[in-house]
């Protein structure tokens, strides 16, 4: 070792002792919490405002942790979400849609977003000119509302008189879209429809929505209510292009 | 499971800043009375203080509750002077924020391993600003490096040399002065 060195290391070890033998004499001098009078008391507005802070500051770590792990799961669920939903539509377009699925998986609902970037220009035309398909049966009571058509997707709403509703949303499959499903009060069972794979997200209670996607060779469908869904299925399989 | 396991780590995590909280929040007020001279201005020092420790919570978990109270100690320190900074009350440059010369070269290092010199060194630490002080405390009291002071402090690791470099050069000088003085 150098001169140099060495002189840097008796100034390090001398200075790092008087720097603990400082701090350790500040730390006994500074009084205990409990020795302070009220005039250290925090006013009641600060006092609040920390309590706030905190609280604050645990809910956003509580979304960030769930926000990191809802990540994991997305990436799980973007190899078992294809695989098991991908049969669900027929036909080479259906699966070139679903694997260019991305799957947005939060706490408490997932997004599907959808866009075809194979679809040959066939496969396009041929959706372009893809018709409705509409229900044949309805459960007694229920009547068509309304259908909505925003760019692509098309939602078409039933009512019946006691003002429960039915939603059909129908998306071709070689558009961009969206499909949320909240799975937070549900069951996901397999099903088929029309011979096609389906899923048919059951809700846990009364209250909550069930919900139904399936697809054919040109569109996708979701189906959502608060009715049974034993019903959501005899809709679907009644399902005939108008 | 994840997200059990998820809302035990945060329910700790909350119960440890309430501790934090329950137990400090008093003599931090006194900490920051004492540097700002205003009750307002040193109760918004400790709120902001707590905004750093739920940010940098890992860094509170000592078994020393010294090192605790230590740590909570330095960043009120440095909250209320960066306090005082902006409000532009400091009218003196401390000795250590100058630019000082390295002159090491000349310093008498075979006579510094003494008592005397120990002395004069623990004496000289008091003239140092707080942040250069703070500097030291991090790197030799706690172990920092140099990035985990500068992430600590929110300061660049460039400002976290430079400090440290001052700190020491200025130590250098007094003690070079007061060799001077002795002879």
């Amino acid at each position: 070792m150098n001169k140099s060195k060495m002189n840097d290391r008796i100034f390090d070890a001398m200075l790092q002792a008087a720097v603990e033998e400082k701090f350790q004499k500040e730390m006994q001098e500074l009084p205990q919490s409990k020795d302070l009078g009220d005039e250290y008391e925090l006013s009641q507005p600060a006092q609040l405002k920390i309590k706030k802070m905190i609280q604050k500051a645990y809910r956003r770590s509580a979304l960030l942790r769930i926000e990191k792990i809802s990540k994991r799961v997305a990436i799980i669920l973007a190899i078992i979400i294809p695989t098991s939903l991908g049969s669900l539509l027929s036909g080479e377009a259906s699966r070139n849609a679903i694997f260019n699925t991305l799957l947005n998986w939060k706490s408490d609902h997932v997004d599907i977003h959808y866009q075809d970037r194979n679809t040959s220009s066939n496969i396009a035309s041929s959706t372009s000119s893809s018709s409705v398909i509409k229900p044949t049966y309805l459960p007694e009571g229920f009547f068509e509302v309304q259908t909505v058509t925003v760019g692509s997707k098309s939602e078409t709403e039933y009512r019946n008189n006691h003002g429960i509703k039915i939603f059909l949303d129908q998306i071709p499959l070689a558009k961009e879209g969206t499909i949320a499903v909240d799975t937070e009060h549900t069951t996901r069972k397999e099903i088929e429809i029309q011979g096609e794979k389906a899923s048919l997200f059951v809700a846990n209670t009364a209250g909550d929505k069930s919900y139904l996607i399936w697809g054919n060779h040109s569109s996708s469908f979701l189906l959502s209510s608060k009715i049974s869904s034993d019903q959501l299925v005899k809709i679907a399989e009644s399902m005939k292009e108008k | 499971m994840l997200l059990c396991i998820t809302a035990i780590q945060n329910d700790n995590d909350r119960n440890i800043v309430e501790r934090l909280y329950r137990e400090n929040y008093r003599w931090m007020l006194y900490i920051a009375k004492q540097i700002l001279k205003d009750q307002d201005k040193a109760e918004d020092a400790v709120s902001q203080t707590f905004v750093k420790i739920i940010d940098k919570l890992q860094k509170f978990s000592f078994e020393d509750c010294n090192k605790t109270r230590g740590l909570i100690g330095i960043l009120v320190k440095d909250i209320c002077y960066d306090m005082l900074k902006a409000e532009k009350h400091q009218s003196f440059i401390p000795i250590d924020e100058c630019d000082l010369p390295d002159n090491s070269d000349d310093f008498p290092f075979d006579q510094l391993l003494s008592k005397e010199n120990y002395q004069s060194m623990l004496s000289a630490l008091s003239c140092l600003s707080e942040k250069s002080n703070n500097i030291l405390r991090l790197k030799y009291v706690y172990g920092y490096s140099d990035s985990e002071i500068s992430h600590f402090l929110n300061i660049s690791q460039e400002n976290v040399r430079v400090r440290l470099h001052r700190a020491k050069a200025a130590l250098l000088q007094i003690l070079k002065e007061r060799s001077a003085n002795n002879e």
